[in-house]
């Protein structure tokens, strides 16, 4: 099979996009930092305050979305084109997102680091996506893995999500394409809330309740929140699968 | 190697019958000519062989094993196709470099080579590239890539005549080196018909010819002379198309000469075109 090239292809038509996301994050951290040293050196008085850094995280969550929304069509295009099939792709596009969520938990675990570090001051607590979540701040081995599984499996649900959605764009006809690009916009942003607020936001309070139970949020229980991410994105992988086994190149 | 066997293979787009039935082989290392109007399904077939899209019946064989999602069998072909599946951001260069990983026999040095003869800029990207060198570059990976099947779905699109006949030139140079099975499926009936061997005449998604060339060159003859001399043979004669040229005059006919030419009368082969726009006109 040619999955292992089928791997590193995709893989390697990533890395550009994630070295500069790196760099933009860098960057913005490093200016943040420079930012708020100032303020605090010119603040003479101390309003007793604590500014919390929360979850940087999820910049990366939405930036795998984004990039999974982008990576079908012309992935699918060039391996179509090279003897490889959709079962090679698909294998290794599970190993790509695989590698790159578990290398960008890595990376955001260090930016949370050099953040910790240089908000070394009483004044900024520095908190990750998982501490968010989960009310802990603790350098615990135990919860820095959870954690990590944690991030990882958020990332999984957001790259499983961009990649369903693009492949049903691309399985799509014009309706279809319409419905995403129109439909799904004006219902989430329009649509739903009309309807909840003429149900004084009873469903999105049965959503939250539902979110809060499924990542055991209330229940302290992270493990809730790791297995439900890990199996949605088995759900939304094999929706794709369904999708790319039946796809044909578009001429 | 048993070559590329097509069984009964269908496809329908909506209510449009796109190939109805095929049974076809091509066996190893021949030229075939794939030959039909617009639209009379070669690309369909193309592609189907390729697993690119999926028949509504039928089965391909590559070398006896079914290339319907299968990576061995895929890798003994290579297609070009019109339309370029290539990322555009990408370099000539790194084209070559995945290439080589995909199909381990793609020999690099050769492609370089053969860009240097097309005058091509390898560090270049693929949206960069003019309709020519698109093909162009997609034609030097066909002739690089060292499957035993090489599909050329109109190689030359957009390439001028020197560029045209260079290709023609490698595609034989080539081909007397390392032989392969090449099906050409093109529009520019003329220029291929001195290199296929086979020719397949597809029209309506159905197969109406499928033998040698010089069989099939050899079902007609040609008559040349004045126009009046001309016209008097060909009466009552089954004739594909006449060529006029001032007082002169080129009829093509299909059948065997029967009895004695007349005086004035020239003889000639049939010409391919002729033949072919007879038959898929009918």
């Amino acid at each position: 099979m040619n999955t292992s090239v089928s791997y590193r292809y995709q893989l390697a038509s990533q890395i550009k996009g994630i070295v500069i996301y790196y760099l933009i994050v860098l960057c913005v951290s490093v200016l943040v930092i420079a930012t708020s040293t100032v303020a605090i050196s010119i603040s003479s008085a101390d309003d007793g305050l604590s500014r919390q850094i929360v979850g940087t995280e999820f910049a990366t969550i939405i930036y795998l979305f984004v990039a999974a929304c982008n990576s079908f069509r012309e992935e699918f295009g060039m391996l179509m084109q090279n003897a490889t099939s959709r079962k090679s792709l698909f294998i290794g596009r599970i190993l790509t997102t695989l590698t790159i969520s578990s290398f960008m938990v890595i990376m955001d675990k260090l930016i949370y680091f050099i953040n910790r570090a240089a908000y070394s001051d009483d004044k900024y607590v520095v908190l990750s996506f998982f501490d968010s979540f989960y009310n802990t701040n603790s350098d615990s081995f135990k919860l820095q893995i959870t954690g990590f599984f944690f991030h990882l499996s958020f990332n999984l649900f957001a790259s499983g999500l961009g990649y369903l959605l693009t492949n049903i764009f691309y399985r799509s006809g014009k309706g279809g394409r319409l419905g995403i690009c129109v439909g799904l916009p004006v219902g989430l942003f329009v649509v739903f809330p009309l309807v909840d607020s003429i149900v004084n936001g009873k469903i999105s309070e049965a959503i939250f309740r539902g979110l809060d139970k499924i990542l055991g949020v209330s229940a302290q229980k992270p493990l809730y929140g790791i297995i439900s991410c890990f199996l949605i994105f088995t759900g939304l992988s094999a929706i794709s699968w369904l999708l790319i086994r039946r796809a044909n190149v578009k001429e | 190697m048993t070559g590329i066997e097509i069984k009964n293979v269908s496809k329908n787009y909506g209510n449009v019958q796109a190939l109805s039935n095929i049974n076809l082989t091509f066996e190893s290392d021949k030229i075939y000519g794939l030959l039909g109007r617009n639209g009379a399904g070669k690309s369909t077939l193309l592609n189907i062989i390729t697993s690119r899209i999926f028949a509504d019946s039928g089965e391909v064989l590559i070398d006896g094993i079914p290339a319907k999602e299968n990576d061995h069998a895929l890798r003994k072909v290579y297609l070009m196709s019109e339309k370029n599946f290539y990322p555009g951001r990408m370099k000539i260069k790194e084209v070559f470099k995945w290439t080589r990983q995909f199909y381990p026999d793609f020999d690099e040095d050769y492609a370089y080579k053969l860009a240097e003869r097309f005058e091509l800029n390898t560090g270049k990207s693929v949206k960069s590239l003019s309709t020519g060198y698109n093909s162009i570059f997609k034609l030097i990976i066909a002739l690089s890539v060292n499957t035993p099947y090489v599909l050329l779905d109109e190689p030359v699109l957009g390439l001028d005549a020197n560029h045209r006949e260079l290709f023609y030139k490698v595609l034989l140079e080539k081909y007397s080196q390392s032989p392969c099975t090449i099906v050409i499926s093109t529009h520019l009936i003329e220029e291929v018909s001195n290199i296929i061997e086979n020719i397949i005449i597809i029209k309506k998604g159905r197969i109406i010819k499928n033998e040698t060339c010089e069989s099939l060159l050899a079902s007609g003859y040609s008559v040349a002379g004045t126009a009046a001399k001309v016209d008097a043979y060909i009466a009552g004669r089954n004739v594909l198309g006449v060529d006029n040229l001032g007082g002169l005059k080129q009829a093509y006919l299909l059948g065997k000469i029967d009895g004695e030419l007349p005086e004035g009368i020239e003889l000639g082969k049939l010409d391919l075109q002729k033949l072919f726009i007879q038959l898929t006109n009918q």
